[in-house]
């Protein structure tokens, strides 16, 4: 940041807002009438004396939910009463204390905070089903503040679908040992012991002497628990007495995104707020090579309402982060201006080097062995199979693409110097704190100010599915530009720097190999598998392939600049790919031998191990609620039939972590034209515990829809020097009318006692369901994605 | 600049402002109203829709000064969820959103196009959002919302 980008003498103040006392640096309580918009408190610690005095106006809603239930973005207080003003303190509260995820207000409500914040996936609604049914608090009572660094603990970004494995079972543990503390002080209270009480609603009475009762708020409200959450679940509710864990609950968050209620990133609005536009090279190429030469001032003279022009990272990147940060701002008194002087102003970047135009050669030509895992001997194996089997699969950069052009709102105040006083921003990422951080390094925050000077407030945004849609980048932009006005600053991307500088999940390149024995068991496997990203996966591990050898050789091809265009996880990260290739190729290998694809898989899996027996049933069910009639692929009834529309099905199976998921999916080929026709796909999904089975069978429903596009249509492209694919022309998404019709099966294993997460599971079959389905149908193989209308024919020419 | 007279939501708001500025920024800006969201500004994604004198139209590729004298109707005119409007209950009885940033577009799209097509067919409804995109994938539900909401089977 070079500092005569700032407006030392800034006019704009917010409004006073009310304090909020602290003792210890923990808020109490209060319940003052008229603090019914409380901002919260920023560090401003007053010595000595205890006290922190707010420093942060915030805007913002309570939402209203169905059932009286009330969800708040983060940084916002609720109705008068809660008694939940703020958590915070100098530092980011401990990780392993109740009191950082809990806390129980005047009137007996509790507030869950966590930095795991909502994607759109409904996960709040699973941490207030947990809380509910352990602190035996209703619903209604239960409201959640996401990703405030100001307030919650720093459990880390939400991604990996951890949040059920991570927040849930930790709300689940600490609710439990909540309800034992409470338990505790009311036994005392009353001279019984803890197994004498029972709960009702938050309200503690002696079993044999209903009289005698005490509620939460009574017990706590003001007061720490001071309680450390428990390693394991001991004291949770056996699974057998859940009475919310499990039930098809409307998710608290819908009603408000009906209506316009909702308080979305992109509508946080700040007195004195103006809007930015960050311009960048028109789509990405390699990342680090976004070098401005020249900013033509004199090209925007004309525009009304300009306030400054900021130019962010002439070399080396906003100081210390990526080459994606660099970017010229135009900040303007109205949003239509700041489009305008961003479409007028004269920028010159540096001219990029050349993009390999086959992208997949350059992959193989670069890539390296990053690990190998091997057992028994791969060549002895394929030197006695009766067939092998060879072939090559690829996969291309696919993007997150946002439904909404991420946006941002950054507030820093400065002082008469010009000095970062305080810093927020505004934000829907999925990880608050890593935001913080980068903001902090923008702006040249010393690292041990960080938890004093910034600070990020989540509020809802478009559905990102990964961590990098654009969301962490427009985040430092807006700091970046406020930093320079001194002023609120609103940011949105256009729709061509949301296609085209958002970090795109990799491509891949798999080489499969394998020898069957004659009676068609797979006697030897070698899978390798090449991709611009480190965390590169193997999956054909899942079957017990090689009754004598297998052999796993895992490659990650690094290219220039790491990962060549900016890459980061998109839904279940690279598992569409790796699960496209090993799926395909195992349907592959059931023609070869003309076996039953269902059959064939179910005898390369084995029933005594636990993972694989698991994945047996979800096959045989989505197999049987689809109706599968058990024969070789391709259909022999259109083997002869080269012309017309055929319809065929294919399955997959694609596990991920502790969840196991299948899916039949059914399609229709136009073999004149390639076009394929997504039809029906019964998805069979076991995650373990189900917390909400009709949060679930929405995930599924989403993940088989957004990844059937990625298979037939999404592929980013390049022009030889940048990302061509800027828009929903030019990536297309499936229309309204081209989804498949999807028919969950949802196998639920209580007894587990934990579930999986489930926003990614079901991506990972559909891609290669998708492939088999065209060649059950057509006898055509898609070994490349997207199978578009071309690819299509080609294949179809081929047989 | 000139001043341009807003109908919307039943109430007449003054707006002096370039002609040629999109209604969405308008309707965002200066009205703040949160409805109507900046999806693609391209008209490529039906985020924006606003219904102008029974037609779904995108606002962001909409110049103010068009719609000036015209009632226009946003999500927010709709309803509320202290009494909403019987789309936003079907969509509300259906689970009907995940992020929720392409709802306004669907509920709008599908109004305007219910009141002029009563008793519309699933495909017909289908048809009718082709305009429409859904990154979380909630089509299945969106139509069933629909359907449920022209008095069709859910
Ligand atoms: S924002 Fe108007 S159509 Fe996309
Ligand atoms: S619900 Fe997220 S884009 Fe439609």
């Amino acid at each position: 940041m070079r500092k005569e980008h700032y407006i030392p003498n800034a006019t704009y103040e917010h409004e006073n807002e009310p304090e909020v006392l602290y003792e210890n640096g923990f808020p109490i309580n209060l319940s003052k009438p008229g603090q019914t918009k409380a901002g919260f408190a920023r560090r401003d610690f007053l010595k000595g004396v205890g006290v922190m005095v707010v420093g942060f106006g915030v805007a913002g809603s309570t939402a209203k939910i169905t059932g009286g239930s009330t969800v708040e973005a983060a940084g916002m207080t609720g109705a008068a009463g809660t008694g939940v003003e703020a958590a915070t303190a100098l530092a980011d509260p401990p990780i392993d204390q109740v009191d950082s995820y809990l806390v129980v207000g005047q009137d007996g409500g509790v507030t869950i905070l966590t930095s795991l914040v909502d994607l759109g996936q409904g996960i709040s609604q699973q941490y207030i089903q947990w809380v509910a049914e352990e602190m035996e608090v209703s619903m209604a009572r239960i409201r959640v503040i996401l990703g405030d660094t100001g307030l919650v603990a720093n459990d880390g970004g939400m991604f990996g679908s951890r949040a059920t494995n991570l927040s849930g079972a930790k709300f689940r543990r600490a609710a439990a040992a909540a309800k034992a503390k409470l338990l505790e002080l009311a036994g005392e209270r009353f001279g019984v012991s803890p197994s004498d009480l029972t709960v009702h609603d938050g309200v503690v009475s002696v079993k044999t002497e209903a009289t005698k009762s005490v509620s939460y708020a009574e017990l706590i409200a003001g007061k720490r628990f001071d309680v450390e959450i428990p390693s394991n679940f001991e004291g949770t509710k056996p699974w057998q007495e859940y009475k919310i864990i499990g039930q098809p609950i409307s998710r608290v968050d819908i009603p408000v995104k009906l209506t316009g209620e909702e308080e979305y990133v992109h509508d946080v609005r700040l007195p004195g707020m103006l809007y930015g536009r960050a311009i960048r090279p028109r789509g990405q190429s390699l990342y680090q090579h976004s070098v401005l030469l020249d900013v033509d001032e004199s090209s925007v003279a004309d525009v009304k309402g300009l306030v400054k022009i900021v130019a962010a990272g002439h070399l080396g990147g906003v100081q210390g982060l990526g080459g994606q940060f660099n970017f010229v701002g135009v900040i303007c008194e109205r949003e239509e201006q700041a489009v305008e002087a961003a479409s007028k102003l004269k920028v010159t970047w540096a001219e990029p080097p050349e993009i390999p135009a086959d992208l997949y050669q350059h992959l193989l030509a670069v890539g390296r062995t990053t690990s190998t895992r091997q057992n028994g001997d791969l060549e002895a194996a394929l030197a006695i199979a009766d067939k092998v089997l060879e072939a090559t699969y690829t996969f291309p950069f696919q993007a997150h693409a946002s439904m909404g052009s991420v946006a941002a709102v950054g507030d820093v105040k400065l002082d008469s110097d010009g000095k970062v006083v305080s810093a927020q921003a505004w934000s829907s990422t999925q990880a608050t704190h890593t935001l913080r951080n980068n903001v902090r390094l923008a702006l040249g925050i010393p690292a041990d100010e960080t938890a004093d000077k910034v600070r990020v407030l989540w509020r809802w945004g478009a559905g990102s599915y990964g961590s990098n849609n654009g969301n962490p980048i427009v985040g430092v932009d807006a700091a970046v530009m406020s930093a320079a006005v001194g002023r609120p600053v609103k940011v949105q991307w256009f729709r061509e720097d949301t296609h085209g500088w958002e970090s795109y999940g990799p491509i891949h390149l798999f080489k499969i190999k394998a020898g069957l024995d004659a009676s068609g068991n797979v006697i030897a496997y070698e899978f390798d598998s090449w991709g611009a990203t480190a965390n590169n996966n193997s999956s054909g591990e899942r079957y017990k392939f090689g009754r004598g050898s297998a052999t796993f050789r895992v490659m990650g091809g690094n290219p220039t600049g790491g990962t060549f265009f900016l890459t980061a996880p998109l839904r279940a990260p690279s598992q569409p790919a790796t699960t496209f290739a090993s799926e395909s190729f195992i349907d592959e290998m059931a023609a070869a031998v003309s076996a039953d694809p269902v059959q064939f898989r179910l005898r390369h899996l084995d029933p005594a191990d636990p993972a694989q027996a698991r994945g047996m049933d979800v096959i045989a069910a989505a197999a049987e609620r689809f109706g599968w009639d058990t024969r070789p692929s391709p259909n022999p009834a259109h083997v002869a039939n080269r012309s017309g529309v055929v319809r065929g099905r294919g399955i997959a199976y694609g596990p991920r972590s502790q969840a196991y998921v299948a899916t039949v999916m059914e399609v229709e080929v136009d073999q004149a034209t390639g076009a394929v026709r997504p039809i029906r796909a019964v998805v069979a999904h076991d995650i373990g515990l189900i917390v909400n089975p009709e949060s679930l069978r929405q995930q599924i429903e989403g993940q088989v829809a957004q990844t059937t596009s990625r298979a037939l249509w999404e592929e980013i492209k390049h022009d030889g020097r940048r990302v061509s694919t800027l828009d929903w022309l030019s990536y297309p998404y499936l229309k309204m009318t081209e989804f498949p019709r999807v028919e969950s099966v949802l196998i639920n294993r209580p007894e587990l006692g934990t579930g999986s997460g489930a926003g990614e599971a079901a991506t990972v079959s559909i891609v290669g369901a998708v492939a088999n389905a065209i060649f059950d149908a057509t006898g055509a193989r898609l070994r490349q994605a997207p199978f578009t209308p071309e690819r299509v024919l080609e294949a179809l020419n081929a047989r | 600049m000139s001043v341009i007279s807003l109908k919307v939501n039943g109430r007449t708001y003054p707006v002096d402002v370039d002609p040629e500025t999109p209604l969405l920024y308008i309707l965002r800006n200066d009205l703040n109203l949160n409805g109507p969201k900046f999806g693609c500004g391209l008209g490529q994604c039906g985020a924006c829709t606003v219904i102008v004198e029974g037609e779904a139209i995108r606002s962001c590729i909409t110049a103010v000064a068009l719609v000036g004298g015209f009632e226009i109707t946003t999500l927010e005119g709709l309803g509320s969820t202290a009494k909403m409007h019987p789309i936003q209950q079907a969509f509300l009885d259906n689970h009907a959103a995940q992020c929720g940033y392409c709802i306004n577009g669907f509920i709008m799209q599908a109004k305007a196009f219910v009141d002029a097509n009563p008793s519309p067919t699933f495909e017909q409804i289908a048809e009718s959002l082709v305009g429409n995109l859904c990154r979380c994938g909630t089509h299945q539900r969106i139509l069933a919302a629909i359907q449920q909401y022209t008095g069709g089977a859910a």
